[in-house]
């Protein structure tokens, strides 16, 4: 193993893993939310949870669609006889366009989720974010009433900490091309966007003061945008135009974004999205064309009633397909915080307590038909990703043995909703094995190895202008190859000046008063003077919007 | 090698540098005229997923030269007054295991000197390293 493993969430499922190195203590907080205290933690938590939030959504829910279908096709070949088996060709018009669309996406998710993470503060409007809400609920601070104010607390409390200038300073040190994973581009795009939907909205609304109610407009723009899923669906787009057609939508979509008239939509869209009652399908439409959008809620719409009608047929596509299609389906609104090794007993009473390290963490009744026993388990916590339950599982070997809510939840069908994966992990897990064993075999296919080959320079194309927006034309290219292998690095030679910009632009949002900021900086070993002189020459040479205004210093970056 | 290399453990490896303290490593190998004894590696997002951006892990091969450049970086980056740093040490029979470093209160010529002691007890056992240390006048706790 050559580095401590990455946090990720996988679209297709939507299962997020946290590698946390003190489960255990984490297990603790997690379930005893009230002695939990802000930390770091909370920040990989809300990158993790933005991934979570924009794969569920119209795109990633169409983008999961394919890749079962694709799958289930591929299964249907691998189990068929040898001599007279014939691929369906649109397995791999699917994966294609599924791997196209989901790398052209990266760089915009990966921005999406480091704006959650260090960016995103409620504010002025009614509307808070999911992860947000998420991540409330698992580090509450009692001692405030009002939600909003509370939670700018604990925000504020962690991005003031060391450890979150060190997980942004890595980001700014990224290399600028996409295909190391698009942070860095994806970042600045979306940071770039958000100040000149910000400045735009000035004197108007002022809605974009409110960074968390960007995230949840920019997040839906794109990924409940139907006019994409349209063109996922389009039988039109297979695996020889999926790369010119989905790119140059996308690109389309973005400059789009960075110039349509949001203030005509940003009310309805706050009135939609903080209705508890709303009914968010479909989508509200957010600049589509109106022909494009509807043709995407219909292709969606038939899908998905395929994929149902697939689930429930006859006894050809029982067991390992309704169980793969139903678990994968159920779990993709489950977000899996936390999982670790426990010792488990189930008395003939019917009850369950769960030890980990001997140290007893759970004790609750049984499932119906729990049998009694005693053994090697786990004890896990997830969070519903439709309404933010908080869940506790309990499994003796591979059996659900018991669980717990809170709030408690009563209702049956909301019980089936919840934990109808909980009870086919197994067969997730082995299913997600035996997939990527028969999904290489198909890495051979001409058509996906010449997509892959095409995709880093149409991906770079799409975003490195955008990323940069605020650097003159002139000096564009020198830019970017001064920010190509470290980012902000390459620019300004030395390393503390790189955290001290991290550190000053983790408080765009706050602002970080003039009068305290010295104190702040001296705290973690930097030099303010030199950082804000850093900040002066980047703005005056390429223009990065950093200044310092009504007693707070902001910048952008 | 200019100061012999370790007959026991064969590498240090750092886990979990961000890209800035790559860059000051680096540079810190660079300037000891060491920087092939010194490289980094780092864990791919494989598939369709989504996550955390990468930080590397730093793989010294050990020597004398290494572990005072890896003092002198460990003191130099302190800002607090503790330091903590986790090492993973592979030995020449292929065994690996965990040490922390730990240091509080110093200022950075007794930091980086604090570190090394602590550091080349990792390694007691090997001549070359108790031969070198006496001859820099280094304090050692690694005698036997």
């Amino acid at each position: 193993v050559l580095s401590e493993p990455r946090a990720w969430t996988e679209l297709t499922s939507n299962h997020i893993s946290l590698p946390f190195e003190d489960g255990r203590e984490r297990i603790r907080s997690l379930l005893l939310p009230d002695r939990a205290d802000p930390n770091p933690t909370l920040l990989v938590l809300l990158h993790e949870a933005a991934h979570h939030w924009t794969f569920l959504s119209a795109v990633g829910s169409t983008l999961a669609a394919l890749e079962l279908r694709a799958r289930r096709a591929v299964y249907s070949y691998s189990q068929s006889n040898p001599l007279s088996r014939v691929l369906d060709p649109r397995a791999v018009d699917d994966l294609v366009c599924f791997e196209v669309a989901t790398e052209l996406l990266r760089p915009l998710g990966e921005g999406l989720a480091l704006f959650a993470e260090f960016d995103s503060v409620p504010g002025g409007s009614s509307v808070i974010s999911r992860p947000i809400e998420w991540v409330e609920r698992l580090f509450p601070d009692r001692s405030v009433q009002d939600l909003s104010t509370r939670i700018r607390r604990t925000l504020l409390k962690v991005r003031a900490m060391e450890a979150s200038r060190w997980r942004r300073e890595n980001v700014l040190a990224q290399p600028l091309h996409c295909s190391e994973g698009g942070y860095l581009p994806g970042y600045l795009m979306t940071k770039k966007s958000w100040h000149s939907l910000w400045l735009r909205s000035l004197d108007q609304s002022r809605l974009f003061d409110d960074s968390d109610f960007f995230l949840t407009y920019m997040r839906s723009f794109f990924f409940d945008d139907l006019g994409f899923v349209s063109l996922l669906l389009d039988p039109a787009t297979d695996r020889y135009t999926a790369l010119e057609r989905l790119s140059t939508y996308l690109n389309d979509r973005i400059v789009l974004f960075f110039r349509h008239d949001a203030e005509s939509l940003v009310r309805e869209f706050e009135r939609r999205v903080s209705t508890p009652t709303a009914n968010f399908w479909p989508p509200m439409n957010l600049s589509t064309d109106p022909v494009l959008f509807d043709f995407g809620r219909d292709r969606l719409e038939q899908t998905t009633r395929e994929m149902v009608q697939q689930i429930a047929q006859g006894p050809e596509n029982a067991g390992l397909f309704a169980d793969l299609h139903a678990g994968v389906l159920a779990h993709r609104a489950l977000l899996e915080l936390i999982r670790v090794p426990a010792r488990v007993k189930v008395t003939s009473q019917g009850h369950v307590e769960a030890d980990v390290d001997g140290r007893p963490l759970y004790a609750d009744m049984s499932v119906e038909g729990a049998t009694e026993g005693e053994g090697l388990g786990s004890i896990e916590v997830l969070l519903s990703g439709i309404d933010g339950t908080r869940v506790c599982a309990v499994h003796l070997e591979s059996r659900l043995v018991s669980w717990r809510t809170a709030p408690h939840v009563a209702d049956a069908n909301a019980q089936r909703l919840l934990f109808g994966d909980l009870y086919n992990r197994d067969v997730r897990e082995h299913e997600a094995d035996r997939w990527m064993r028969l999904r290489h075999r198909l890495d051979g296919t001409e058509e996906i190895a010449a997509a892959r080959a095409e995709l880093p320079t149409v991906v770079d194309r799409i975003y490195l202008n955008k990323a940069l927006l605020f650097v003159p034309d002139e000096r564009l290219d020198e830019v970017v190859q001064a920010m190509a292998q470290s980012g902000f690095l390459g620019l300004l030679g030395e390393t503390d000046l790189v955290r001290g910009l991290a550190l000053l632009g983790l408080f765009v949002t706050f602002g970080l008063p003039i009068d305290k900021a010295a104190n702040l900086f001296s705290s973690q070993g930097l030099d303010l003077d030199a950082t804000l002189n850093a900040a002066t020459r980047l703005h005056d040479s390429i223009g990065v919007p950093a200044f310092a205004v009504d007693g707070y210093y902001r910048c952008f970056v | 090698m200019e100061e012999g290399t370790m007959t026991n453990a064969t590498e240090l490896r750092i886990p979990h540098l961000n890209q800035l303290e790559r860059a000051d490593l680096e540079k810190a190998f660079e300037q000891a005229g060491a920087r092939q004894d010194v490289t980094f590696g780092h864990e791919d997002l494989t598939g369709a997923r989504y996550g955390d951006p990468f930080t590397v892990t730093a793989i010294v091969i050990v020597s004398v030269t290494a572990l005072k450049v890896l003092a002198s970086w460990l003191a130099k980056s302190r800002h607090q007054k503790t330091i903590e740093q986790t090492f993973e040490v592979v030995r020449k029979d292929g065994t690996r295991e965990k040490r922390t470093v730990r240091i509080s209160g110093q200022d950075e010529a007794s930091a980086s000197s604090s570190v090394y002691e602590q550091m080349a007890k990792l390694f007691g056992d090997t001549p070359t390293l108790a031969g070198a240390k006496q001859s820099n006048g280094a304090k050692s706790t690694a005698k036997k």
